[in-house]
């Protein structure tokens, strides 16, 4: 290899670095509180992610549970799990780019149209 | 190196890292949902009920080899999920180079794959969810081309009008059926 040429192939190691997944710890979830039903608060969360052209991977309303997948290079994972709250829901949402945990405020949009479905739904943990 | 040459490899590593940060639609940000396509929607008939809904759509589904992934009829939600091979792109034959190292050519002359990029077979995945939106019938799909080491090649939303108004007016039909041999 040519001397001259190590800064072109530390550049390019670097770039290709930037390129790869990295996995990364789930931060705090974002929390949504609402005085709807938690079978209410699911549905909603539903007909948000379908809207945005997400599609359902499990969804189970005993377990209040929902994850969702939207298909591009990397693909987009939501993850929502809601608990009675006093009186309401509470729901965590969570979302991932591939392996990369995303900053609660990506979830703003998403809180956003929940909160047009479900009145009174607000970000408890602000995003 | 003249100017000419730095620019094209300039132009080259603008265009790499362009690929490498392709965002495309991004469906978490803020602001009104976008439109769906034409025909992805149907409004239920008030007699429908989920599992009326849901059992025609699976038949629909299942008619296009589509298997049943998912499904919650409390929630009104029901998933499906094809996994097909893609032949053409792994049928690369490589013909081994006299040194036993993959050869750069087939017997015709044609370039081959001498990095053994494309050994198998690329498979799509479609993923289509159904879900009972307050008595309107919504429809996504989302297909996945990954090659056969599991890596990526294309990822997009596919629900295209053609393939909305095909299942669609299937899940209808048998709707319509069933109503009529009550």
């Amino acid at each position: 290899m040519n001397v001259r040429s190590w800064p072109f192939c530390a550049l390019l190691l670097l770039l290709m670095t930037g390129c790869a997944g990295v996995s990364s710890t789930p931060p705090a979830p974002v929390v949504v509180a609402t005085t709807a039903s938690p079978l209410q608060t699911q549905t909603a969360l539903t007909g948000v992610l379908v809207e945005r052209g997400f599609t359902i991977d499990h969804a189970d309303h005993d377990l209040c549970t929902l994850s969702a997948h939207f298909a591009a290079r990397p693909p987009f994972h939501v993850e929502g799990e809601c608990r009675p709250g006093a009186p309401g829901t509470r729901l965590e949402l969570r979302a991932r780019r591939g392996t990369t945990w995303l900053a609660g405020t990506r979830l703003t949009g998403l809180v956003e149209a929940l909160a047009q479905k479900l009145p009174g739904a607000r970000a408890v943990t602000a995003p | 190196m003249n100017g000419r040459i730095r620019g094209m490899i300039a132009g080259v590593g603008a265009a790499l890292l362009s690929g490498c940060a392709l965002q495309g639609t991004d469906p978490l940000a803020s602001g009104p949902a976008p439109e769906p396509q034409a025909g992805c929607r149907l409004a239920l008939e008030r007699a429908a009920t989920n599992v009326d809904w849901m059992r025609a759509a699976s038949e629909a589904l299942k008619a296009q080899h589509y298997h049943i992934s998912d499904s919650d009829a409390e929630l009104g939600v029901l998933n499906a999920r094809r996994v097909r091979s893609l032949p053409g792109l792994g049928a690369t034959e490589l013909v081994s180079g006299l040194d036993g190292f993959p050869g750069m050519y087939h017997a015709e002359g044609r370039l081959s794959d001498p990095w053994q990029v494309f050994r198998g077979d690329p498979r799509r995945i479609d993923r289509v969810t159904l879900f009972n939106d307050g008595g309107e019938l919504r429809l996504t799909r989302g297909t996945t081309v990954m090659s056969d080491r599991n890596f990526p090649i294309d990822a997009r939303p596919t629900a295209q009008s053609g393939f909305c108004v095909a299942l669609l007016d299937a899940v209808a039909n048998r709707l319509d059926f069933k109503e009529g041999a009550r």
